[in-house]
């Protein structure tokens, strides 16, 4: 137990909730590992926020006069193939990763969690029917979904972001999250408070929402950020495999993909920064997520 | 204890069966099929009535319902035709692919097993230590590291660093150990790096629940070893759930071959996927999703079972 | 004594000068080894008359013959494989040629004039269930006949002056007659020819072996006792080459591979390349607004800086000459002035995109947008495309690719779903006859996806097809190509190289331009 949990733990309790901020302060005292993850995977979503006006070049202007230019002071990170500042590369590659890993385990979660709560609720016919559907599409591996997916629909910009590949990344997380919220929402629905709220009269739809969701939203919090991790890495994975973002959209992954490997000897910046980006922001999720759940699971306080 | 083997194997099959319906209509979904790409794919010209008699010879002009019907028949009398790519038998076809694939998957579960056990127990054991966060630092880290790009810094290291390339053909262990060795540890090490880094968290995160346990504290107060605590009973009750993890990832590791087996230009079942996918192979790629789904499924089942046998407890449930 | 002194000094002098000579000389040929090469790519069929992608042939080739070949020592004329002599009738509508006479196929049967035109009679009027690929070259042979065993007549139905070339298809392999009888399909199953090596073994998705095939009817040939095809994606290729496990590569290596390759094997590897035979092209459908306007076309095809961009296009791809649709250094290229006077080919980039900007203006579309259709992942498309899109962003135009799968881009290519596409052209051989044919009018070619037709063309590409005089029918095929060009349904840009790596130890193999041809892998030798 380090002092910080000590102290809080002999705090007075104050009159008034705990704001986020003080909860956010208390989480960075205890977790130290995970708030540096959070801070990284903040400093790497306002970068790619930001990336429009902070990154020194255009991601997708050819320069061929700057063709594998190594790191330097115009070119911090190097120049790929094409005369392409790496550096700026990056930047919205970070914009494309966080966006789509948050949209799509966003998606995911949500459908997977809304599937979960009404299996549960429900029970009977319908949640034998949602079960089934869950073990089909559970049967596949995550790639091999999200390839015949990618395969089938072809791309469809909305916004500049391809969104029939947020489809491909969200579908494989919404089984997963469905049936452990499923199996949460069972035994939360068993606990006395659920049946009070039930005999009081209270509809279906207030218990859901008020009751039942607040005590799910720990474990939800935890899974997204797994989920996020895991879509960074799909979409990285298939934009190498050439089926996700496509050129000249700037995406970590798809900076890997083709013969980018043949330019290893004399431009390695061209593959050691994409890949460290790709890393580092899986890694700071993981972090974060890991954190979160020591952090929040009540028995773990009881150490 | 039987009925309920039998009752979880008939629920096999409605959900392969599922599987099977929606791979054959997603695929379908997209225009262009593997007719273009072998007769229009380089560029060269080839007349309408060709493609015409080639896609009526490959069965491809006939209602989607009678195709499903007929692959699905083909299935019962276990053909699952023949490749729209080469025409070779589909069981020819991954049957010379499989060897490779399953070498690898077993060897990187080996691998990750070996490493991830002790790791995990050590970190358990040590916890909130330096060597529980470095330990946790680095099955984050494996975890976190995309394996293709892990693997092509592993191929490009060999080549810089020695020259060498791992021998690009397969030969089969029982022909030619070292050649075999030498092409397939580094696949297995980089699928085995990832697989070790998710099972030793389930490990500690096992062991640590063990040792909460009432029965280790009475061990304990009778004055048992630490030693002898945790091997005779701390572990073998930590190492269930870790079986579990360690057959369910086994399952999911076939996906990831998917990729590894691209980057180390493996001929297994993975690349056999991908080329299928790209050469709108339907019958192959259907066939090969079943399998995997069949896998995926069976494993499941096989664990649940390997559980409810070793746990007494649930067997009643 | 001074005398022997001079003596012996003359003669080493002369030892000397003889050692150098020698060494000036090629080394003899020697047998035995095994040729290790890479393909990328398995081949779909063993039938080489269903076949049209490189992976086909690169496995098929060395165990078949044809009637005539390419002649890879005068490339683009055509010799003879089994035929040994030929006439011609003066008007051009009967073919005569004499076999070889003491050609076997690999099971030991001799092969007669009824097997050439068994095979032949199978490309031009394929049985129910056979896949004929290449049919449409013969449309103007009326009948095969073998009058004895050592004689084939081709009767043609309208003279074809790209005929010679056209039977010097390394398609048309000659199967077995008697085993067609019994089962018209069986080389899609059995591969069973006269060349010179036989198959040993072929594992799906791994490698092909074959070994020498000891009653190859020429002497003394092939010097290599077998060779082994190993299929690996493109990447893995150029490590296997990097690492020294393949010998050999016959499709073509980008220069940044070369320098990959070479930094690894050092001078244990030559790089050889000829001109290639794929040439990269954007196709309008002239069918849909505004690219049924000639001004916007050649706006687009204007704007393109073709001579400034080859140099850095050709370090990063495959892509090194500016070309049109017949390849810089063929027999019938248009002269380099001729070519530099077509849209798009000029060489002052600053008025040709002011001429783009006032035609874009005049059509009514200033600031176009469109999608460009392109093939992926492989390369060059990637590069090709990122060029192109630069290039008309600086004329004002704004492009967003949309990247689909092969068989998703040939289908639409095909059925006219775009607007502008990505195409491409990877012929066998340099014939105006096939070459220009997928140029003709939308309703006659099977191949011209623009959905343009212009009587125009037919009758230039009659007249070059008429033309049997050689300077004659360059003209004519220049005046074809000259007006193709300026129509712009099709824009042809940038041409690739044919770069091919060999281990220092393989000799003799000239490099021809064309790269789904094995070419003639029976007089390889490999130096001890």
């Amino acid at each position: 137990m380090t002092l910080g949990t000590m102290a809080a733990s002999v705090r007075v309790p104050s009159r008034t909730k705990p704001t986020a901020w003080r909860k956010m302060m208390q989480f960075a005292a205890t977790q130290p590992l995970g708030a540096a993850g959070l801070v990284t995977v903040l400093v790497m979503a306002i970068a790619g926020a930001l990336a429009p006006y902070i990154a020194p070049y255009d991601p997708v202007a050819i320069s061929f006069s700057d063709m594998l230019a190594p790191p330097s002071w115009e070119h911090p990170l190097g120049t790929d193939n094409f005369g392409r500042d790496i550096l700026s590369r990056i930047l919205y590659g970070a914009r494309t990763a966080i966006v789509m890993g948050l949209v799509s385990a966003l998606i995911g979660s949500t459908l997977g969690a809304i599937l979960g709560v009404v299996s549960a609720y429900f029970g009977g016919v319908i949640d034998l029917l949602i079960q089934r559907a869950v073990d089909i599409f559970l049967s596949l591996p995550i790639i091999v979904l999200a390839l015949v997916v990618v395969a089938m629909l072809g791309r469809n910009l909305v916004l500049g972001f391809d969104f029939n590949l947020i489809l491909a990344i969200s579908i494989p997380i919404v089984p997963q999250v469905a049936r452990v919220v499923r199996s949460s929402a069972l035994s939360i629905r068993e606990m006395a408070y659920v049946d009070a709220a039930r005999v009081a009269g209270y509809s279906t739809r207030r218990i859901i929402f008020r009751h039942m969701a607040p005590n799910l939203m720990a474990p939800y919090l935890i899974m997204l950020t797994a989920f996020i991790a895991q879509a960074i890495l799909l979409e990285a994975s298939l934009s190498f495999l050439g089926l996700g973002v496509t050129e000249p959209s700037p995406a970590w992954g798809l900076m890997l993909a083709g013969n980018a490997v043949d330019f290893y000897r004399q431009a390695p910046w061209m593959i050691i920064f994409p890949g460290l980006a790709i890393s580092l922001a899986v890694f700071s999720f993981n972090l974060l997520g890991d954190s979160l759940r020591d952090w929040l699971d009540p028995k773990a306080r009881l150490r | 204890m039987l009925t309920y083997i039998a009752k979880r194997l008939l629920m096999t099959i409605p959900t392969l069966l599922g599987a099977a319906v929606l791979i054959f209509f997603m695929l379908r979904v997209v225009p262009g099929d593997v007719i273009e790409v072998k007769l229009r794919g380089d560029g060269a010209s080839v007349t309408q009535e060709v493609i015409d008699a080639e896609r009526s010879r490959l069965g491809l002009d006939k209602p989607l319902p009678e195709q499903f019907t007929s692959w699905i028949a083909g299935l019962t009398k276990l053909d699952p035709g023949l490749s729209m790519w080469t025409g070779k038998p589909v069981v020819d076809e991954m049957s010379v692919r499989l060897p490779l694939s399953i070498q690898v998957a077993v060897m990187g579960a080996l691998i990750a097993t070996l490493i991830a056990v002790p790791m995990g127990t050590l970190s358990a054991l040590y916890r909130d230590s330096p060597i529980d966060y470095l330990l946790r630092i680095f099955s984050l880290v494996g975890l976190a590291v995309p394996a293709f790009w892990f693997g092509m810094v592993m191929i490009l290291l060999l080549l810089w660093l020695f020259n060498w390339l791992p021998p690009v053909i397969y030969t089969p262990f029982h022909v030619d150990p070292i050649a075999n060795l030498s092409q397939l540890i580094w696949p297995a090490l980089v699928v085995g790096i990832r697989y070790a880094a998710v099972v030793a968290r389930m490990v500690r995160s096992s062991v640590i629940e063990v040792m909460k346990e009432d029965y280790i504290r009475t061990a304990r107060a009778k004055g048992l070893t630490e030693k002898v605590i945790i091997i005779r009973h701390a572990m073998k009750n930590a190492m269930l759930p870790a079986i579990t993890v360690i057959g369910l990832e086994f399952a999911f590791l076939m996906g990831g071959l998917v990729v590894t087996e691209q980057v180390f230009n493996l001929n297994g079942i993975g690349q056999l996927f991908v080329q299928a996918v790209a050469h709108r192979d339907f019958v192959l790629v259907q066939n090969i999703v079943m399998f995997i789904a069949a896998v995926f499924v069976f494993t499941n089942l096989a664990v649940d079972l390997l559980y409810a046998a070793i746990d007494p407890r649930i067997r009643y449930r | 004594m001074k005398n022997s002194i001079w003596a012996s000094a003359g003669a080493l002098a002369l030892a000397f000068l003889a050692a150098q000579g020698a060494l000036a000389q090629d080394a003899k040929p020697v047998r035995g080894g095994i040729l290790n090469y890479g393909v990328a790519g398995g081949p779909h069929t063993l039938d080489c008359h269903a076949g049209n992608s490189f992976a086909v042939l690169h496995h098929l080739g060395p165990h078949y013959s044809t009637l005539m070949k390419t002649d890879n020592r005068n490339y683009p004329n055509t010799i003879g494989d089994l035929a040994k002599s030929w006439t011609i009738s003066p008007d051009h509508l009967t073919y005569t040629f004499k076999l070889h006479e003491n050609v076997k196929f690999h099971d030991g049967t001799a092969l007669t004039s009824e097997d050439v035109r068994a095979s032949f009679q199978r490309i031009i009027d394929p049985p129910a269930g056979v896949v004929s690929a290449w049919r449409s070259m013969y449309a103007d042979v009326k009948s095969v006949e073998a009058p004895d065993k050592d004689t084939v007549v081709f009767q043609m139905s309208a003279p074809n002056a790209g005929m010679m070339s056209i039977f010097g298809s390394p398609w048309a392999c000659i199967y077995s007659a008697a085993k067609l009888k019994e089962d018209p399909k069986y080389p899609e199953k059995t591969v069973m020819g006269t060349g010179p090596f036989q198959l040993v073994e072929q594992v799906s998705g791994s490698h092909w072996t074959g070994k020498r095939f000891d009653g190859y009817f020429r002497p003394g040939l092939p010097y290599l006792d077998g060779f082994k095809a190993i299929a690996l994606s493109s990447t893995a290729l150029i490590n296997a080459l990097a690492g020294g496990q393949i010998d050999a590569e016959f499709r073509g290596v980008t220069p940044a591979d070369r320098q990959r390759i070479q930094a690894s094997r050092g001078a244990n590897i030559r790089f050889e390349e000829a001109e290639g035979m794929g040439l990269f092209m954007v196709s309008f459908n002239t069918k849909v607004k505004p690219y049924d306007d000639i001004r916007v076309r050649r706006a687009l095809t204007l704007a393109v800086d073709r001579w400034s961009g080859i140099e850095p296009m050709s370090r990063i791809s495959t892509l090194k000459y500016v070309s049109s649709f017949q390849r810089p250094g063929a027999p019938d290229a248009l002269p380099k002035a001729q070519l530099e006077k077509l849209p798009g080919f000029g060489r002052d980039i600053k008025a040709a995109r002011a001429e783009a900007r006032r035609l874009l203006a005049e059509a009514g579309v200033p600031n176009l947008k469109f999608t460009l259709i392109n093939r992926g992942p492989d390369m060059p498309y990637a590069p090709f495309a990122l060029y192109l899109i630069d290039q008309w962003r600086q004329i004002g135009v704004t492009v967003d690719q949309q990247v689909v799968d092969t068989a998703n881009w040939a289908q639409r290519r095909v059925s006219g779903n775009f607007s502008v596409i990505v195409d491409v052209t990877g012929d066998w051989g340099e014939d105006p006859s096939f070459v220009m044919a997928r140029f003709l009018s939308s309703d006659s070619s099977f191949n011209n996806p623009t959905g343009f037709s212009d009587p125009k063309i037919e009758q230039l590409f009659q007249a070059q097809k008429l033309e049997f005089d050689p300077a004659k029918r360059t003209q004519a095929v220049n005046a074809l190509e000259n007006y193709i060009v300026e129509q712009v349904f099709t824009m042809p840009v940038f041409r690739t190289v044919r770069l091919l790596p060999f281990a220092t130890k393989v000799k003799n193999y000239p490099v021809v331009p064309v790269h789904n041809w094995l070419g003639d892998v029976s007089e390889i030798w490999l130096s001890p």
